[in-house]
């Protein structure tokens, strides 16, 4: 008797299951499956070449898609590409598309690919990402005006409709995550020639390969996308639309969000963090960016590695980020930030552990005496050059207080407005500033190729023969294992000679309603809704 | 009469020019470019870019192209949006941000005025009084921050009214609400003293004698004479409200012409600075010139 109840029991239990695995996504999928995203601001283009920003790139990763896409993580998943092979030592790269559809239901070829990228490069376009693509073979001279060299000596070729040729200056051992951003998108080559320079300011006419299609685009108001049924993968693709909304203001973004006018936002106001978290309103993803303060090493006192490294050693980074930041942060006791994976897996910051101590006050005076200023005597006055923008003027002043606290030296703020900061700091015009570095890929190298002597970016003016001979070795070598080691040893270098100092590595807030699933929230801080949804709520 | 347009145009034009020059040589004076950025361009990217938008020609030349195009009406491509017109972008900005200011300033007047008169009838009685501290309170509370008040009450908290973005009628009230606090003020203020200066006058004293009811007073003998200085006013007036609600625009997310006003300067997309400045100056400058007209129909004493 008992056996037999348990048998139905079991038949019970199982039809049930199997029942509710049926419909379980139908059951869970809300009826209207929108989502209204605020974007900020207003794009300043969705022409692919010329998106030089994150709130275009958020516009155009939903609009497109390379032959790469990116998943949570950064890993390159198979997009445009289904496969491909690697040659030559890295070197060369052949792609093998499949099949997929324009918006318009054209095919995408390589071609289209090949069109793309040369009109990246072509100086007439005027990109002001190209260098993005200065990896492959001859772009860089292709994209210079002064070099005349012809568009068919730049390392990339359709060998049919379904084959891409790239062949690189170097071996690349990021390359691969390169191809996800959308400076390599393809573009439509009838639209884009159909409509010069208007092409990528109005919705009219667009075409796109990626899991939407653009619908409208009100300037300075919204983006209103739709589901592309053309799209290889559209099955995948939940959301039947996709508003971006433009809110500049955080507080009236959080009022947005609060009155329910959108469902996701990203820049809850600072002061509201905490109580947000609390709420279960605001969450933080991860992001690669590093906050840093850059010395000027043709300042005196500056000139002097010891001055650099008690400076360094004199900030409290954790008291910073509890008390001033409190959004997530974590002090940053070297250079490279936490997330960026080496040949093995392995987290690269993992490998290569902290420089130094955090709060380290004895030590630093200790430097300081050693440069002649003990108890910061005869220490001239220094200034730390900033802005309005975001949080550098509270980390500036937070800075100048544990300075003047921990080694009894004057320090002062000056606050420009944002470009002439910027001038100011190419043209060398200041001591010693604090600035956000978000990576243009994910590997170390976007952050320590900033550092080479004479470096565009370099603005420390700092320079080592044996850090510049590190960093080409690892540009150039095709033993990846080696290349680790080799940026491992430069970090080292720069943190020893501290033209910089590390301040923490920067978290990313967001206000997201919790019936919104699956957004794909990239290390690059790119949003991708090729797989949100919402939940019946 | 004929005379007197045909100076003041000349002479709008002369400051037109002179306006538009002092602007292009202060834009181009000031450190940074369109494409300074953190990440500063390799050299020869900068040079393609700066070839695609003239900016590598001699000054002198950019300034006269500047000149010529304008007169042709052509202002020319943004250099920050790519592929949009400024003409487009004012095209697009400018009748927001025209409603804004027009329903502002329509709100402005009909709760000014009122409140004016009511005050110089009960001067110096406890009403004045009240309407005083208001008005003083609307006056010196800046736009962020009423605006900001405004949210969180009547959206926020209440959820009368949309927090953000422009379109439906109901999007419109906290905005108008925001933008018109100072202007209703001022106006509830100049029109109190005005009232008085004339109530005080002879003449109304006689038509008082009369024994006519008191609303006939102000309104048949009084209004005419005390509204002249707010019409005055309503030139510079309206400068004010359409130039500054860039706060306004940006706070609430609205799609007008004040926001790149002051974004543009920011961007440094030279164009649009200059395409707006072109605009605000020839639009203040008709205004202006359109209040002295109205002022010499009402007050003959003017003189044209």
């Amino acid at each position: 008797m008992f056996r037999k109840y348990l048998i139905l029991f079991i038949i019970f239990v199982f039809i049930t299951g199997v029942l509710s695995g049926c419909n379980n996504s139908d059951v869970l999928l809300a009826e209207q499956q929108i989502l209204r995203y605020n974007l900020g601001t207003e794009p300043e283009t969705l022409d692919s070449a010329k998106a030089k920003g994150n709130i275009e790139f958020n516009v155009l990763i939903n609009l497109f898609e390379g032959l790469i896409r990116l998943d949570a993580t950064g890993n390159p998943q198979p997009a445009a590409a289904e496969s491909w092979d690697i040659e030559d030592n890295g070197k060369k790269y052949i792609f093998h598309l499949r099949d997929t559809k324009w918006s318009n239901g054209d095919p995408v070829t390589a071609y289209d690919f090949e069109y793309s990228w040369k009109r990246v490069l072509n100086p007439d376009t005027a990109s002001g990402y190209a260098y993005q693509l200065f990896y492959i073979k001859n772009a860089a001279a292709y994209n210079s005006r002064d070099s005349n060299t012809s568009s068919d000596t730049v390392g990339v070729k359709a060998l049919d409709e379904k084959t891409l040729e790239v062949t690189l200056e170097a071996p690349t051992a990021y390359f691969l995550t390169l191809l996800a951003s959308p400076v390599y998108y393809p573009v439509h080559k009838p639209t884009v020639e159909e409509q010069g320079d208007k092409y990528g300011a109005q919705a009219e006419g667009f075409v796109s390969n990626g899991p939407f299609k653009i619908v409208s685009w009100r300037h300075q108001e919204k983006i209103e996308l739709a589901k592309n049924e053309n799209y290889w993968d559209s099955e995948q693709v939940k959301l039947s639309r996709l508003v971006f909304l433009m809110i500049d203001n955080p507080s009236t973004e959080l009022a947005a969000f609060e009155t329910g006018q959108i469902e996701f936002g990203d820049n809850p106001p600072y002061p509201e963090i905490e109580r947000l978290k609390q709420q279960n309103k605001a969450k933080i993803a991860s992001d690669f960016s590093n906050y840093f303060f850059m010395f000027n090493v043709k300042k005196p006192p500056l000139n002097d590695p010891r001055v650099r490294k008690a400076l360094n050693l004199a900030i409290d980074r954790k008291a910073l980020v509890e008390n001033v930041l409190k959004a997530g942060q974590v002090p940053a006791l070297a250079f490279v930030p936490y997330g960026l994976k080496d040949l093995k897996g392995e987290d690269f910051r993992a490998t290569g552990a902290d420089y130094f101590k955090d709060a380290d006050f004895e030590k630093a005076r200790e430097l300081l005496s050693e440069a002649g200023y003990p108890d910061g005597k005869g220490f001239p006055e220094i200034q730390i050059l900033t802005n309005n923008n975001g949080n550098n003027k509270p980390i500036a002043e937070a800075v100048q207080q544990m300075w003047s606290k921990n080694l009894n030296i004057k320090v002062k703020i000056k606050v420009q407005e944002w470009m002439v900061y910027l001038e100011s700091l190419f043209t060398g015009d200041y001591q010693t500033s604090g600035i956000m570095w978000s990576p243009d890929y994910l590997d170390p190298m976007t952050f320590l190729d900033i550092f080479v002597t004479g470096g565009g970016n370099n603005v420390t003016f700092w320079g080592n023969k044996d850090y510049d001979n590190l960093i080409e070795t690892a540009k150039k070598t095709s033993d990846l294992e080696k290349r680790f080691e080799l940026m491992h040893d430069a970090e080292e270098i720069l943190m020893e000679e501290m033209p910089v100092s590390p301040i923490f590595f920067n978290a990313d807030p967001y206000m997201l309603k919790p019936y919104v699933k699956d957004v794909i929230l990239n290390p690059m801080g790119w949003r991708d809704f090729k797989n949100c949804w919402i939940e019946k709520h | 009469m004929l005379n007197f347009v045909i100076k003041r145009t000349v002479s709008m034009i002369v400051v037109i020019l002179f306006i538009v020059t002092l602007t292009f040589v202060l834009m181009h004076a000031i450190p940074g470019s369109p494409f300074t950025d953190k990440k500063k361009l390799p050299e020869s990217i900068r040079k393609n870019i700066e070839k695609r938008y003239h900016l590598d020609e001699p000054f002198l030349k950019q300034y006269c192209d500047y000149i010529l195009n304008m007169f042709k009406g052509d202002l020319g491509l943004s250099l920050r949006y790519e592929g949009r017109r400024v003409n487009d972008i004012i095209k697009k900005g400018f009748p927001v941000s025209a409603t804004l200011g027009l329903l502002s300033i329509f709100f402005s007047l009909m709760t000014g005025i009122p409140l004016g008169i009511l005050s110089a009838i009960k001067h110096r009685m406890w009403i004045d009084r009240f309407i005083l501290v208001l008005t003083t309170f609307a006056a010196s509370v800046p736009g962020f921050v009423s605006a900001t008040v405004l949210i969180y009450f009547f959206s926020v908290k209440l959820g009368w009214f949309p927090a953000a973005l422009w379109g439906s009628p109901s999007q419109m009230v906290l905005p108008v609400l925001a933008l018109s606090l100072y202007p209703g003020a001022l106006i509830a203020r100049l029109m109190r003293n005005s009232m008085v200066d004339v109530l005080s006058q002879d003449y109304i004293s006689v038509v008082r004698a009369w024994g006519l009811p008191c609303y006939a007073v102000i309104w048949k003998h009084a209004f005419k004479n005390a509204v002249l200085p707010i019409i005055t006013h309503l030139g510079p007036m309206s400068a004010g409200i359409l130039t500054g609600s860039f706060v306004i625009e940006k706070i609430f997310a609205l799609p007008g012409l004040g926001q790149h006003f002051v974004t543009s300067i920011i961007n440094r997309d030279y164009t649009v600075i200059m395409g707006v400045t072109v605009f605000y100056s020839v639009l203040l400058v008709l205004m202006n010139f359109l209040v002295d007209m109205v002022c010499c129909f009402i007050d003959p004493r003017v003189k044209m």
